[in-house]
């Protein structure tokens, strides 16, 4: 079978830019509370129906859909942080508590905003058309997706080298304890992280939510390769995640390929990203943070 | 005091009770009836026992069965196949029932079909469609009022034909069902001497809900029909970006899982149907005694018949028609009176095959149009009647 592996390796790029989008935040958080945050899961859920109640239900437009989720999620990942994660730690609960908790969260979320929107999947009108490039088929939504991703990559970068908060993060996940004697108010940081990392999370609810459908699962649905993203790229590591997002969107598209090329159902993508994420805690449990050492 | 008497009462009560068990009764033949109308299948097992209920009544009102009233004994398969299988056996152990119509689901009729045969109980399903049933041991005491989806696939392998495509692509739910509809689309070409191939074949998890890559490899295999086996939800998303992918200049077939005003919500999806949908299939009741069910159902329950209620009608007759021609109410002179039935249901002409399986019915191939009348400014049309026999 012909294979058009500039659509593939395109495709890729639009898989790995929605894990990357999704995965920073739970990386960054996963880093500095010690913890991964199931409930990551409902944050990019809000995000796609905070996304939909603005264009669609209010018809305002995609800028101000994206703001308004960035900071509806923020905030409510910024509670669930200074609400419930910050006093559970402080009262010397195990990352099993707060994993529980964060699950049960989770549920609580996902539960409000099926009763909010109901269950039946919605979707957004007005993403964009499609053309041809060349021996690629895009739409609008996916370059602006890859687009998205690069604009947070460089943003990124740029802050957490070159700002005072940026720089926090980075001592203040390496070392919390030296970071906290040196001055930094870690608790802050931790906050703060947790508030742009959530915003984030809503970007991506609301790519995946206007690139498919929305429905209370949306996050859930997409959970397990942005898992794997953190984990690869090693826990905290914003680079790592980086190249891990790209990685694993390349896997699974290809895996697609491989998995139709012997007759398998493509059911078993999902087992791309799952096995990723075992051999990379059997093998490297650190991901590919080793090859970011400065981050 | 008033402990003691209130045990007395309850007493006296369960005694009542039980001696009403005890006691034949010889005015009513009882019909055990098996459906879902719990769980995910909850709404459509509602609707469908209205159908079963509408049959009785009309049979009673008729004369009954051999001189007296039928009693429809009503139990919920749960959309359980553990739960299904219990409620053959309550019908059969408690109450004695030696006609069935059920269970609604493939999963119970697996489990209960060995039962039934042990038991010399006929089961006349309304809605179990996989084929695989046809294979049991003990099929013989399996009726089938509903046509298989192994038939589906057989009238969408004329569609190909005679549309003159000879390179075909599948994308199918990787399930019975979806897996069933695609074999039996290739076998019924092989069987026509179809001389084109199969250059494409998907099976795709309903819930991943992105097929970019999928649709991709398919335009790579330069098909010029692609078959889509799908749910609803999934099918919106298959359709809608099979747009985004510039598939829309392939001809595409559909199913009864994709049929319905709910694949138009989504206008992507609603527009890709129009253009690229040269013909779906799904089962159709016709003519004067389906249209008279449907008059009589929207009359008692206030909305029209759905999916697989004409069935359920179906099954109850047959039952019904099958305990009159035995001249008994037992089990195995009901079978032998199953396999000679042959009458004009609500869904078409009814009559079963030596497996069981009903050998006659309708599918109508439909197409999408435009119509600016409805919400979403899309419908579905019949092109055309195919019926079997």
């Amino acid at each position: 079978m012909a294979v058009n592996w500039a659509q593939v390796i395109f495709n890729s790029a639009v898989t790995g830019s929605l894990y990357l989008i999704g995965a920073v935040g739970l990386t960054l958080t996963y880093g500095l509370s010690k913890f991964p945050n199931f409930a990551h899961a409902e944050l990019i859920t809000l995000g796609a129906f905070v996304g939909y109640f603005v264009t669609e239900q209010l018809g305002l437009g995609w800028p101000l859909a994206l703001l308004v989720a960035f900071i509806s999620s923020g905030l409510l990942g910024f509670l669930c942080c200074c609400g419930i994660f910050q006093p559970l730690a402080r009262r010397g609960s195990s990352i099993i508590h707060l994993m529980v908790a964060s699950i049960a969260l989770g549920f609580i979320f996902r539960h409000s905003i099926g009763a909010i929107w109901t269950w039946k999947p919605l979707y957004f009108t007005g993403t964009g058309s499609a053309f041809d490039f060349g021996p690629l088929r895009i739409t609008h939504l996916w370059l602006w997706l890859i687009f998205a991703a690069l604009a947070l990559s460089l943003a990124m970068h740029l802050f957490m080298m070159y700002t005072k908060m940026g720089k926090a993060i980075r001592a203040s996940s390496s070392n919390p304890g030296l970071a906290q004697a040196s001055g930094i108010d870690v608790d802050r940081v931790i906050r703060v992280t947790w508030f742009i990392g959530a915003g984030l999370a809503a970007v991506a609810g609301v790519f995946r939510g206007a690139d498919t459908q929305i429905w209370p699962m949306t996050g859930w649905d997409i959970i397990l390769p942005i898992f794997a993203v953190a984990i690869l790229g090693g826990i905290g590591n914003f680079y790592g995640a980086i190249v891990s997002a790209f990685i694993i969107g390349l896997a699974e598209n290809v895996g697609v390929v491989g998995l139709m090329a012997l007759g398998v159902s493509t059911t078993y993508r999902i087992g791309i990203a799952f096995l990723i994420l075992i051999v990379t805690l059997i093998v490297k449990p650190q991901g590919l943070a080793m090859l970011f050492r400065r981050a | 005091m008033i402990k003691r008497l209130l045990l007395a009462v309850v007493v006296v009560s369960l005694l009542v009770s039980a001696a009403a068990c005890g006691t034949d009764e010889p005015e009513t033949i009882k019909i055990g009836v098996v459906l879902d109308l719990s769980g995910d299948l909850a709404p459509m097992g509602a609707r469908m026992l209205n159908g079963a209920r509408l049959a009785a009544e009309e049979i009673n009102a008729a004369g009954g069965v051999l001189g007296k009233d039928i009693v429809l004994v009503e139990e919920d398969g749960k959309t359980d196949p553990a739960a299904g299988l219990d409620r053959v056996k309550k019908l059969i152990e408690i109450d004695g029932v030696q006609a069935i119509v059920g269970p609604m689901i493939s999963g119970s009729s697996k489990l209960a079909i060995p039962y039934a045969k042990d038991h010399s109980v006929p089961c006349i399903t309304m809605s179990a469609t996989a084929f695989e049933l046809s294979e049991m041991d003990g099929t013989e005491w399996f009726f089938r009022a509903c046509l298989l989806d192994d038939a589906q696939g057989r009238v969408l392998s004329e569609v190909v034909v005679d549309g003159g495509y000879t390179k075909l692509a599948t994308i199918v739910l990787n399930n019975l069902y979806g897996k069933g509809v695609q074999a039996a689309l290739v076998e019924g070409l092989q069987e026509k001497g179809w001389a084109g191939k199969v250059v494409a074949e998907v099976e795709y998890d309903e819930a991943k809900k992105d097929y970019r890559t999928e649709l991709g490899q398919i335009k790579d295999s330069g098909p010029d029909v692609v078959l889509l086996v799908s749910y609803a939800d999934d099918g919106i998303m298959i359709f809608k970006q099979a747009l985004e992918m510039g598939l829309d200049t392939i001809a595409w077939l559909g199913c009864d899982g994709n049929y319905g005003s709910g694949l138009f919500k989504e206008p992507r999806s609603a527009e890709f149907m129009e253009k690229a949908i040269v013909a779906g299939t799904r089962t159709v009741g016709f003519g004067s005694t389906y249209e008279q069910f449907v008059t009589k159902y929207t009359a008692k329950f206030g909305e029209a018949p759905e999916i697989y209620c004409d069935t359920t009608y179906d099954a109850v007759y047959a039952a019904a028609k099958a305990i009159e021609a035995a001249g008994e109410y037992d089990g195995a002179a009901i079978r032998d009176a199953l396999t000679k039935l042959s009458f004009e249901g609500a869904s078409g002409p009814i009559s079963f095959d030596a497996r069981g399986d009903r050998s006659s019915g309708a599918f109508e191939l439909w197409e999408v149009v435009k119509d600016p009348s409805t919400e979403t400014g899309y419908k579905n049309v019949q092109i055309k009647l195919v019926t079997l026999d």
